[in-house]
């Protein structure tokens, strides 16, 4: 038993949530140092999320896309940081279905995290600058139009949960995955079980760790291989790359922050391997850390953070 | 929404095996949004022993979540 590792995550879980805390290097240092310490800290951070349920008895009419007060407040409170914003954003999305509309929208803006609930215990959790949409009727579709949605299906063999990411289909076949529909093209990764990718084309199916990319505009799919665990880390507010072009660097770090980050034009397609460990909304502080990081130089904006090569000497 | 209320259930059910007090100081940070400061000097004690009765609660739910497999469903293919 890991006993001492999930107390140490308790300890954290209750130190993070704290309206005052302000020492993200040394949870990200914690979180870095072993992997079974991010697993310790996602369980509490599923206790966490489950414990709000104790809430909602007391404020039971959270409209979908809508927070109830008592949550802005905690946003607030929690210094709008990311892994703050995915507590805070915890919204339950369960039955009657049959409402009037067969269509359900879930929007987050820029730096807004967000987890649905679906009646068959299914868990989405949404990246900021994202809008997906559910359907009401069979509670088991799902269509992905802009951003990131992290998928935790609950499988079930006679009615496989399907999501539409740009006209192509994926099918969920006992899983965890990951969907990025980006300005430039859209992305499935799977963390684990497997995902089928258009069963009724090119059928592709994708095991854990596999990663599909599709451009607008092309009808190639391609596929990489990424380590599983990094798959939906966005969401306890890590991003992990190998090889990833630094526009998409760019474009994952401005839906999670909410800061416009832009990429000069020479540097669009550097690979970046590594990870960028979003903690606080502090943006000097964030420009510091991706100066470091990605070895550029931030230059600041007013709406955001601008990314050139470093002059060399 | 049987799901959602045998969760809860759970949940207060656990809770209720840490005591009174680690309860309500559970409550009043996590479901009231009160910091830890503010509750040590409600309930007159020092901050470090706020810490550990919200430890010793976060604890608890996590264990809750490790136990319940359709809660956390990506738990389901770990290797026990």
């Amino acid at each position: 038993m890991t006993g001492t590792i999930h107390d140490q995550a308790a300890l954290w879980m209750a130190r993070a949530r704290d309206p005052r805390f302000s020492d993200w290097d040394a949870l990200t240092d914690w979180l870095e140092a072993d992997p079974a310490h991010n697993l310790a800290y996602e369980a509490a951070f599923a206790g966490h999320d489950m414990a709000g349920l104790m809430a909602e008895t007391i404020a039971p009419s959270a409209a979908p896309g809508q927070a109830p007060p008592w949550r802005r407040r905690a946003v607030v409170g929690g210094g709008l940081t990311a892994l703050a914003a995915a507590a805070a954003g915890v919204l339950a999305l369960l039955g009657p279905y049959g409402a009037p509309s067969a269509e359900m929208v879930a929007q987050t803006g820029p730096g807004q995290h967000r987890l649905i609930r679906l009646a068959d215990g299914t868990r989405i959790a949404l990246n900021g600058d994202t809008r997906l949409v559910l359907d009401r009727g069979n509670g088991r579709t799902a269509r992905l139009e802009r951003g990131e949605a992290l998928f935790d299906v609950v499988h079930n063999e006679t009615r496989p949960f399907s999501v539409d990411v740009d006209g192509a289909r994926m099918v969920d076949l006992g899983t965890r995955f990951d969907v990025v529909r980006g300005t430039r093209g859209s992305e499935v990764a799977v963390a684990q079980g497997a995902v089928l990718y258009d069963p009724d084309g090119a059928a592709v199916r994708l095991g854990p760790g596999r990663v599909l990319r599709k451009a607008d505009g092309s009808n190639i799919v391609e596929v990489n291989q990424a380590d599983p665990a990094t798959i939906g880390a966005w969401q306890s507010g890590q991003l992990v790359y190998r090889d990833a072009p630094l526009s998409r660097v760019a474009d994952d770090l401005s839906r999670s922050t909410g800061a416009r980050i832009v990429v000069d034009a020479a540097l669009a397609n550097r690979p970046f391997t590594g990870a960028i460990v979003l903690a606080g909304n502090d943006r000097d502080a964030l420009a510091r850390r991706l100066a470091g990081i990605v070895d550029v130089t931030v230059a600041q904006r007013r709406d955001g953070l601008y990314l050139k090569a470093r002059a060399r000497r | 929404m049987l799901a959602a209320r045998q969760r809860l259930r759970q949940v207060e059910r656990a809770l209720a095996t840490l005591g009174e007090r680690t309860q309500s100081i559970f409550r009043r940070f996590r479901i009231d949004g009160v910091s830890q400061s503010r509750i040590a000097q409600e309930e007159g004690i020092s901050l470090s022993a706020v810490e550990k009765h919200l430890q010793r609660a976060y604890r608890t739910v996590a264990a809750l979540v490790d136990e319940d497999q359709d809660v956390v469903p990506t738990k389901r293919n770990r290797a026990p």
